[in-house]
């Protein structure tokens, strides 16, 4: 353990040296939090309504507001999906471009300590990145004096955490079997638009399996901070209100407990086979 | 005798390249031992297989008896590579970089001392992005220097180097090995290898062509020796005749006159004695007397029919 420490703290150290890095996470930040800032600046939603969710009912809903603005927003969708992808994509893609991978691995550690330190340094990276973003818009809300559950906030960092953290790990699966930077990430989009679009027809016909996908355990997860928000998601009327599938929070966490086991256990299973050759 | 590094029957296939072909491999520990081929002969693969960057398609590698795929990182322990093409850390400095391999290794070391070693002593807290292309060699060198390992694989060592750095990199070599350390090291520069290697191998398409000392292979070299007479004052068909009588010794490959200089290819140093003896029994007169030593790139093109 005390061999990944030592590479997660290296990597963390090139990081926040790192002027891509830097410019690139500021930007990210910035760019969401003016986002988040007009979301909530437009959206006035009385008292019982709410735009899209006709199913949603709520007994506390001018609290739950803020946080379901951010977990139903596309542009937020997208970026908890896909930023995390890419961002785990370069994990050994980006090493493997630069050189980098080979200094490290003539070092005596093995390719599981090198691999779990740099997945962990690039999830204590995203981790920083949405603590940042949901504390930008914690400030945001309080400026705007809308009402706000820190509850209801916390369990959403917490959500966004979980969420973020296994899409890493898929990326940097994905990223191992990648030869080039430009491999990984065009390997990462693609699969983070196909977690995000398999999503409708997998509603329309085969409900029982929506939680199989990392878009529904994101809603489930979310709706499990509060009781009421369950149907907030469904994307028809359920015939049985109080049995939707967004109720089952256990499975949605038995189900991103198994992404991201098979997401790491692939990904040390491909990177203890690679050539770790210049591409 | 211990051996360093043991490679048996080892093969990596590339797709439908083959880069290393059956490949058994021996290094003595204790020695400095050159590793030459032409590009693409398969130098840098089997030092990337010995490091377990590279995955063998087939048969071993040991190193101090570690098996390279069973116990790489044991394997590593006992290694200090600068890998051909080394690149650092662009926003890390040359002291991080050497705390990162002291880390590694666990020990603890001082890296202005080990980098005041590759003459690096001005440049400890720079940002290794900054460095130029020798300065990142140095750089490279000082990370495997670190912990004093038993075996350091210098992979182009002098490629990038100015000739200062050349010769800091030669008495580094010769530094470690009398440490007791086994230094196995590519290069192309076939004049520095000649300068510090005791051994030497020779490989091409893959394969192991020669291995053996360079002293041994110069002597087997088959037109090793050539001998430079210059004749003083010689009469108009003193020199034809002298061809005429030395062409058909045994030992002697080829002769040929150039002016007033009788050259002859001999198959050995001592062969060029009864050179000079039939010339002093024909009566000649012998203003100058040369001999010169084939050259490792004599035995280097020999053997890969010089097609670098």
């Amino acid at each position: 353990m005390k061999n990944e420490i030592h590479i997660f703290l290296f990597e963390i150290r090139r990081h926040l040296r790192s002027r891509r890095t830097v410019v690139g996470a500021c930007v990210l930040v910035l760019f969401y939090l003016f986002w988040i800032s007009h979301s909530l600046r437009i959206r006035t939603f009385e008292q019982g309504t709410m735009t899209t969710m006709t199913y949603f009912v709520a007994r506390s809903l001018y609290e739950g507001r803020v946080i379901l603005t951010l977990a139903r927003d596309p542009l937020l969708l997208l970026f908890v999906v896909c930023t995390p992808l890419l961002f785990g994509a370069t994990t050994v893609a980006g090493h493997r471009d630069t050189g980098a991978l080979r200094l490290l691995q003539s070092l005596p550690y093995s390719r599981w300590t090198v691999f779990v330190g740099l997945v962990a340094a690039r999830v204590a990276m995203i981790s920083a990145i949405v603590c940042l973003l949901m504390m930008g818009a914690l400030l945001e809300t309080w400026r705007q004096g809308v009402p706000f559950s820190p509850v209801h906030f916390a369990g959403y960092t917490a959500v966004l955490l979980a969420v973020t953290t296994t899409l890493v790990v898929i990326g940097a699966a994905i990223s191992t079997r990648a030869t080039s930077r430009r491999r990984a990430y065009t390997s990462s989009l693609l699969f983070g638009l196909l977690i995000l679009f398999v999503y409708g027809p997998l509603q329309a016909f085969r409900p029982e399996a929506i939680l199989l996908t990392p878009r529904a355990v994101y809603y489930a997860l979310v709706a499990g901070i509060d009781i009421n928000w369950a149907t907030t998601f469904q994307e028809q009327p359920s015939q049985y209100r109080l049995d939707s599938v967004y109720h089952y929070t256990e499975v949605a966490v038995l189900s991103l407990c198994a992404w991201l086991l098979c997401a790491m256990a692939a990904g040390l299973y491909s990177y203890r086979s690679i050539d770790i050759t210049t591409s | 005798m211990t051996l360093a590094i043991e490679t048996e029957r080892l093969t990596k296939r590339f797709g439908s390249v083959t880069a290393i072909d059956d490949l058994s491999l021996s290094v003595p520990s204790g020695t400095v031992y050159g590793y030459l081929g032409p590009n693409g002969a398969g130098k840098s693969t089997t030092i990337d297989i010995l490091l377990d960057l590279v995955r063998p398609s087939d048969g071993t590698a040991r190193v101090f008896g570690y098996d390279t795929q069973a116990s790489p990182v044991a394997a590593r322990e006992q290694i200090g590579v600068l890998l051909d093409g080394f690149k650092p850390y662009p926003a890390i400095t040359g002291r991080e970089h050497v705390e990162l391999a002291a880390t590694a290794r666990g020990v603890s070391t001082d890296p202005a001392t080990v980098l005041a070693r590759v003459g690096l002593e001005h440049a400890v807290d720079q940002p290794a992005g900054e460095y130029s292309k020798g300065m990142t060699k140095r750089l490279g060198l000082a990370m495997a220097l670190v912990g004093d390992p038993d075996l350091l694989i210098l992979d182009e060592p002098s490629t990038g180097l100015d000739p200062h750095g050349i010769v800091t990199m030669r008495e580094l070599i010769r530094t470690e090995v009398d440490r007791g350390a086994t230094v196995f090291f590519s290069s192309h520069l076939l004049d520095q290898v000649e300068a510090v290697a005791d051994r030497v191998a020779i490989i091409n398409d893959g394969s192991l062509l020669v291995e053996d000392s360079v002293e041994s292979l110069k002597s087997e070299l088959e037109d090793g020796t050539t001998v430079k007479i210059r004749i003083e004052d010689p009469a108009s068909d003193q020199l034809p005749e002298l061809q005429a009588n030395i062409d058909p010794l045994e030992t002697v490959n080829s002769v040929r006159i150039e002016g007033r200089t009788l050259i002859a290819r001999c198959r050995s140093q001592a062969a060029t004695a009864t050179v000079v003896s039939a010339v002093e029994e024909s009566q000649a007169a012998i203003d100058t007397y040369e001999v010169e030593q084939p050259s490792l790139e004599d035995i280097f093109k020999t053997h890969t029919d010089g097609d670098e």
